[in-house]
């Protein structure tokens, strides 16, 4: 009984992880010709990945969501407004501080250049505070206008109409603002990432608990809505912090200027602290910077187990006991299936800390293998392997080239077992007394230079299916697609809301590299999609544009982020840009066009079904 | 001693469903109408249709999903010919390809009578009523995702077209402890219509299509019906006729007022022994219908008085009646248990001691026949 029942969802969980595993593998073993190293923790960490996502799932379904939907079904029958809104602020604010992917921006602040976007820097380090409280409060009032749309009944349009041109509006004003474009990726990037795998089904659950009991217009798909609110609205209070804090801090510097010792005042005011500030100073004088995403496993097993125990309770365990407590106390109602709720509770704290840490070994691991060599396919990198030694080298073989431009170039050839290769002349590499020459073999241009578009070609393809496979494993699109099946009885399946949004992520994966590798202001990106949404969000069906909104806050989560932040890194590293903000807001617009154009074809498909008597 | 707790009406429930893109007509009516309380469903209707792949070398048949939504209300007997022609004409189900309606008899068990505004129902015209009587209802519920696989035979069987809704069962299962969400508690229900004299078979053909023998595949039952008019477009693609196959049906249905002529097997020739399929007989459906969350209960009380398990369903509840006040709770559970008929008074003087009828319940018990059912049994 036990073993069919375990059987079928650890199939489910296994074909899904199964794609975006052997899509990495190939890639970088067949195009990027590069061997896999610790095999056995990937695979232990796959594994995870694979065990944590079914109890995550089967924990979600069983214990979460109920939990939310009779929360939703309780609330409006026994409680006056003003508590079912008081109920949704504090829901919002702290699904926020239990988010584990918050702190992903705050890892991302902790590599980046202060000198180059002091503003930034300050608003992830000194006011990191400030931010997290920022992108909460936006949430929080996310969930409340939420939840007064269920009550009131009120269409998803107008609210969607009137926070899009908002927030055009105000990335157009920001973009005018010393240093706040470097804020602007940063706000869209936080809009994506707060709404992670406990806070969308939860949300999802509650609305449409509420909607069931107070839905007015019949015949209407109601309860989705507020997962997109929550993306918009922090993207909207972290830049209106921005704008607040853009007074106090300093503008752009050299970093010869950054550490002059006469601009010591204007540099501490971007740390809490002296102390603070000497740790950052001596980390840059070490050339430290951009480690932090990577250690995690440095910090020895034990500790990082730890970790991600204690990430995955947090998580859940906060959320859960708010809305127990608001059923059981206030509510006085009585837990519905009280045991089957306790064990769902417990299975997804398992399943969320056997994903974690499967994910930070295991897929993060090999994302951040592919992220470091992807670059190869534009440009050399250093090989693996370290230096390499010729002897009895004789420099008479060194020849000269010439550049286009005049310049000469000195190179020799080297027969590699029967290859012969190019390999540049650096008269240091030449021990004159053992007759040894060293050199560090580089991978790459693999396809074409810099000037050739064939390197670009690949990793934006690496990027679209990067983006599609890691979206069909996405524990809360799952949820959502269950929401949207069981609310359609089956019209609209889960599989095919999955594939709609996993196009989309693709595609705007795509986009976002693109936007990095040709270093694309954000601005020129999102300002004409987001029009392009608006005018479709106006001409499509009020059931359709909750749900296609909702999508976009639901595609960024767990998986996406740490393998879009791991290889998003490794080309910003190659390319020389501080940051690679910027991906996930792009990620998280596309899906919208993908469900909304789903929505058209499914409309016109019913009109059809009417029609074909004729 | 509960018995005077709750009055008993005999009243006509009249169950319709149509594609969502017609529901506002539907709508409209019901307004019209001023019914005091209407139920409502979301559910797929699934059709054949036709599909020729890309190279035009072979046609396929795949199945066509649809949403819709059921219509289920109560009108006293004597108007429900008006009621039906009303709503019928309204969406155009007359036309083969929108919905369908039909009506039962019911017994309605509430702490008050249903009232309704005799004055906006006596005037409803009877003048044009080709609807049909003959016909019998059958309920099917299966685990889910084995309703296409179901819904795909009665469509090739050619009756009418089905129409499919999500549920959620209580039974054994509930007698588990932890070790019951082994079992899938989502069920698949499926409602159509066949004529009369082809009932039992169908009933057959499809307990054995979904292998309903065996433990825990599922539930069927037949229940009857007083008039009709059916959705028989069960096929969609090119018409290369003046008429397509279903309008000449339905005109034919139409002309006869039946649809005996359409019936396929004859008395003589049964397919199935009567051995292999042992049916339940004399039977009834009690359905309770309150605020969504509070069923359950009452389901567990009956299963302890006797009944062997339940479908529940979500449903939205429409008052057309008035405008409802603006916090009512619109989400309503129904639950439907099929019991023996003599075990009806024992299980509702069980639903009245815990609850059923209290001061402020909205809930109701709907009584209606079962003329037979199949399950898997232990001898």
């Amino acid at each position: 009984m036990i073993l069919p029942y375990v059987g079928t969802r650890l199939k489910a969980q296994l074909s899904t992880v199964a794609f975006i595993v052997i899509y990495m593998v190939l890639f970088q073993v067949l195009v990027l010709g590069i061997p896999l190293r610790d095999t056995l923790l990937v695979s232990a960490g796959v594994g995870g990945v694979i065990f944590g996502l079914t109890f995550f799932l089967e924990g979600l379904l069983l214990g979460i969501m109920p939990l939310g939907e009779a929360c939703g079904l309780f609330l409006p029958q026994r409680m006056p407004l003003a508590f079912i809104l008081i109920f949704g602020l504090v829901l919002g604010v702290g699904a926020t501080f239990a988010e584990p992917a918050i702190s992903f921006l705050r890892q991302a602040g902790a590599s980046l250049d202060a000198w180059k976007a002091p503003l930034l820097f300050a608003l992830l380090n000194r006011y990191a505070l400030l931010l997290v409280l920022a992108i909460g409060g936006g949430v929080g009032i996310a969930v409340l206008f939420g939840v007064l749309r269920f009550i009131y009944d009120l269409p998803m349009k107008p609210f969607l109409l009137v926070t899009v041109p908002l927030l055009i509006a105000m990335t157009l004003v920001a973009w005018r603002m010393q240093g706040m474009k470097a804020v602007i990726d940063l706000a869209w990037d936080s809009g994506a990432v707060t709404t992670g795998p406990v806070t969308v089904p939860l949300v999802l659950a509650l609305g449409v608990g509420i909607s069931r009991v107070t839905a007015r217009s019949a015949n209407r798909l109601s309860g989705f809505g507020v997962v997109a609110l929550a993306s918009a609205f922090p993207i909207l209070t972290v830049m209106a912090l921005g704008m607040v804090l853009s007074h106090h801090a300093p503008q752009p510097m050299t970093k010869d200027a950054f550490l002059a010792p006469q601009n010591r005042a204007v540099v501490e005011s971007l740390f809490s602290d002296q102390a603070q500030m000497k740790e950052y100073l001596a980390q840059i004088g070490s050339g430290e910077t951009g480690t932090a995403v990577s250690s995690a496993v440095a910090q020895g097993a034990s500790g990082f187990l730890r970790d991600s125990a204690r990430s995955a309770v947090q998580a859940i365990l906060p959320l859960s006991l708010l809305l127990v407590l608001t059923i059981v106390v206030i509510l006085r109602e009585r837990l519905p299936r009280v045991d089957e709720i306790a064990f769902g509770i417990g299975l997804a704290v398992v399943g969320l800390f056997l994903f974690n840490a499967g994910m930070e070994i295991g897929l993060a691991n090999i994302g951040r293998q592919a992220g470091s060599s992807l670059p190869a396919s534009f440009t050399a990198i250093p090989a693996h392997g370290g230096t390499q030694v010729i002897r009895n080298f004789d420099p008479s073989i060194v020849q000269t080239a010439v550049t286009p431009t005049g310049k000469s170039v000195r190179f020799f050839y080297l027969d590699n077992g029967g290859s012969v290769i190019r390999i540049p002349y650096d008269p240091a590499g030449y021990d004159r007394y053992r007759s040894e020459y060293h050199y560090h073999p580089t991978r790459g241009p693999l396809f074409g230079s810099r000037s050739d578009p064939l390197g670009f070609v690949v990793i934006l393809l690496f990027a679209l299916l990067l983006g599609v496979s890691a979206t069909m494993a996405e524990p809360s699109l799952s949820a959502l697609g269950i929401t949207v099946e069981d609310l359609t009885v089956g019209t609209f399946p889960r599989a095919l809301l999955v594939r709609a949004v996993a196009a989309g992520v693709g595609a705007g994966m795509t986009v976002g590299f693109a936007k990095i590798l040709w270093n694309l202001p954000m601005i020129w990106l999102v300002v004409p999609i987001y029009i392009l949404l608006a005018i479709l969000t106006l001409f499509s069906s009020e059931e359709f544009v909750a749900i296609a909104w909702d999508s976009a806050g639901v595609t960024t989560g767990p998986v996406t982020v740490p393998l879009v932040l791991a290889t998003g890194a490794g080309i910003s590293q190659q390319m020389g840009i501080t940051e690679g903000f910027g991906i996930l807001a792009m990620a998280s617009a596309f899906p919208v066009l993908s469900v909304l154009l789903v929505g058209f074809r499914t409309a016109r498909k019913q009109a059809r079904a009417l029609q074909a008597m004729e | 001693m509960y018995e005077e707790l709750v009055r008993r009406q005999k009243l006509s429930k009249i169950t319709c469903w149509v594609y969502r893109n017609l529901s506002p007509y539907v709508n409209e009516v019901m307004r019209e109408l001023a019914l005091p309380e209407v139920y409502l469903q979301s559910a797929r209707s699934v059709v054949l249709e036709s599909k020729r792949s890309l190279l035009g070398l072979r046609s396929q048949t795949r199945l066509d999903e649809n949403l819709c939504d059921i219509y289920r209300f109560y009108v006293p007997q004597k108007y429900e010919l008006q009621v039906m022609s009303t709503v019928a004409t309204r969406a155009d189900l007359f036309m083969p390809g929108r919905g369908s309606i039909y009506s039962e008899e019911v017994t309605l068990l509430r702490r008050t009578e249903l009232e309704f505004d005799d004055s906006v129902l006596k005037e409803l015209d009877q003048a044009r009523l080709p609807i049909q009587t003959g016909f019998a209802g059958i309920c099917c519920i299966v685990q889910r995702g084995d309703g296409n696989l179901l819904a795909r035979s009665i469509l090739e069987m050619g009756f009418s077209v089905p129409v499919v809704t999500y549920g959620k069962g209580m039974g054994i299962r509930d007698k588990l402890g932890l070790l019951r969400i082994t079992i899938p508690v989502d069920k698949e229900v499926i409602y159509f219509v066949v004529s009369k004299q082809d009932a039992e078979e169908v009933l057959r053909l499809v307990s054995d299509k979904a292998r309903l023998e065996h433990p825990g595949r599922g539930f069927i039952y037949l229940f009857p019906i007083r008039n009709a008019v059916l959705n028989t477009k069960i096929h969609r693609g090119a018409v290369e006729q003046v008429a397509s196959i279903e309008q000449i049906v339905a005109a034919i249905d139409e002309l006869s007022g039946n649809a005996v002529w359409r019936r396929r097997t004859a008395a003589s020739r049964r397919l199935w022994g009567k051995k292999r399929f042992p049916m339940l007989t004399e039977l009834a459906n009690y359905t309770i219908i309150d605020v969504e969350g509070h069923t359950a209960d009452l389901v567990r009380r009956a299963m302890d008085a006797g009944a062997g398990g339940a479908t529940l369903s979500a449903l939205r509840f429409e008052q057309y009646a008035h405008e409802a006040a603006g916090t009512e709770a619109r989400s309503r559970e129904m639950s439907d248990l099929i019991i023996d008929k003599k075990l009806v008074e024992h299980i509702l003087a069980s639903s009245l001691a815990h609850g059923l009828a209290t001061e402020h319940s909205n809930a109701s018990v709907e009584l209606s026949s079962v003329e037979m059912a199949s399950t898997y049994q232990t001898d």
